[in-house]
């Protein structure tokens, strides 16, 4: 196996009777683009819980160079270079969208590149003029958009994304995503759970495939698309052609 | 005559005015697309018409009468059914009591068994779980329940925030071949979609808004295949 960012062995969670994530391993290959497709209820965003210590893992391991991050808190694996978005935003509502991007000053970003940076990112999501807007103000796709540009704000080297395309207009959605492809080329690794086929078929290298908490597929987004099991549970037959 | 129709309406959150004299109609039977950037004010031109959000002029019709100053249950008492973005169901109670709370003011028991009957028929994944808590199911089924719940009042016209969102291809066909179902049956439906070039393909007709103001309107298939309208709004992409 070539270069591995991040790798995921058997790795389970139970909520109650729930098993959740029930033995899920993948390979997320290092400065490359990958997705993570799966049923509603598959176990997508309870993985990135885990791999980021939002929530603790019951077993197995998600290794990240030579560290273990199962059992790691969230801001000591954000310390390590490693960043999210949410599903369902996590914005503060009560600052304002620049207040939100330099929240994360004195987490390793510097006080006087944050302005500027945080500038520059606002730009790219189209927020320049919101910026004295409180975060609870905005609408759902504007969160989206904030949370996008704050997790950028510490120049992680691992980026998972919880459906970016979600409440997106579609040609904003194109600027993120040629942002997320010159982040490719410095080099960053990029992980995104998404249910726009777009996105996943066009912009990944590499798709994992989640149903009842455990990877039933991976593959190149061809073989993917090709792959019966993945259109029985995921894309429905219509979509085979 | 239109069944609903906005004239010139202006809506403020606090003192942040996000509606400048947003103008629309829906004709009896129609289905309309409301589409646009983050932030043009479509959901908000659906609380404006439940009363949700502060209208601060223009005028809203619907059946004929005006809805200004209206109290949210009101307009649904009118038969205008509303489902916000993102899935809002209650997550302890169960599909058919979230249903029954959807009809909360119907009083009559026997017509709400033939709504709830009716929610069944179109939903069969909703009767096989009916006794399930909401927050149990997948986002798919729990966004086919919000819908079942807003049918539970039997209303005209139903307004759909972003009934696609977050769904699995799987069920976004399978939404959207429900809300063609419902329209052919006579429903009256506007929707918000990101998902725009594919709530176009079902619309009648479509508008779009920008930074709270009409900008485009015109026939589903004729904003499709508008140049300028797929560069700004539907991402560039070719025809589908």
């Amino acid at each position: 196996m070539g270069d591995v960012a991040l790798d995921v062995r058997d790795l389970r969670k139970a909520f109650g009777g729930v098993h959740a994530v029930d033995g899920c391993s993948f390979a997320v290959p290092r400065g490359r683009i990958s997705g993570l497709i799966g049923p509603n209820g598959s176990g997508k965003t309870t993985t990135f819980n885990l791999l980021t210590g939002v929530v603790r893992p019951d077993a197995g391991q998600v290794l990240y160079g030579s560290t273990d991050l199962a059992g790691l808190k969230p801001h000591q694996i954000f310390r390590l270079g490693i960043t999210r978005t949410f599903q369902l935003t996590r914005v503060f509502r009560e600052m304002t969208v620049l207040e939100n991007m330099l929240s994360v000053v004195g987490l390793g970003v510097p006080d006087r590149a944050a302005r500027a940076r945080a500038e520059e990112l606002l730009a790219l999501v189209n927020l320049t003029t919101l910026r004295g807007e409180y975060g609870g103000r905005l609408s759902y796709g504007q969160q989206k958009l904030l949370e996008f540009a704050r997790a950028l704000m510490t120049d992680p080297e691992l980026i998972l994304l919880d459906e970016p395309a979600a409440g997106v207009n579609r040609t904003l959605l194109q600027h993120l995503l040629d942002h997320i492809h010159r982040l490719q080329e410095r080099g960053k690794t990029i992980l995104i759970v998404e249910h726009d086929m777009s996105v996943i078929m066009n912009h990944c290298e590499r798709v994992f495939v989640m149903d009842a908490g455990v990877t039933i597929a991976e593959g190149l987004p061809a073989e993917i698309r090709r792959d019966a099991r993945v259109i029985d549970a995921y894309f429905g037959r219509r979509r085979q052609a | 005559m239109a069944l609903l129709e906005l004239r010139g309406v202006d809506a403020a959150y606090g003192p942040i005015q996000i509606l400048h004299g947003v103008s629309l109609h829906v004709d009896p039977g129609e289905v309309v697309a409301v589409i646009g950037p983050n932030g043009a004010g479509k959901s908000t031109t659906f609380k404006v018409v439940m009363g949700l959000v502060t209208r601060l002029g223009g005028e809203i019709v619907f059946d004929g009468r005006s809805l200004v100053g209206e109290r949210p249950h009101r307009v649904l008492g009118r038969g205008l059914g509303y489902v916000p973005q993102g899935r809002v169901v209650f997550t302890t109670m169960t599909v058919a009591e979230n249903l029954e709370i959807g009809a909360y003011l119907e009083r009559d028991r026997a017509k709400i068994r033939v709504a709830m009957d009716e929610v069944f028929a179109l939903f069969p994944r909703l009767a096989e779980r009916r006794r399930q808590l909401a927050g149990s199911m997948s986002g798919g089924e729990q966004q086919m329940l919000a819908m079942g719940r807003a049918l539970m009042m039997r209303p005209r016209m139903m307004m759909l925030d972003e009934p696609s969102l977050g769904l699995s291809p799987r069920f976004v066909d399978e939404l959207f071949d429900t809300i063609v179902a419902l329209a052919r049956g006579g429903l009256t439906v506007m929707l918000v979609e990101q998902n725009a070039a594919r709530a176009l393909e079902i619309a009648d007709r479509g508008y779009v808004l920008e930074l709270g103001r009409n900008r485009f309107e015109g026939a589903g298939r004729d904003l499709l295949a508008d140049a300028e309208v797929r560069q700004l709004y539907l991402g560039g992409a070719a025809t589908a």
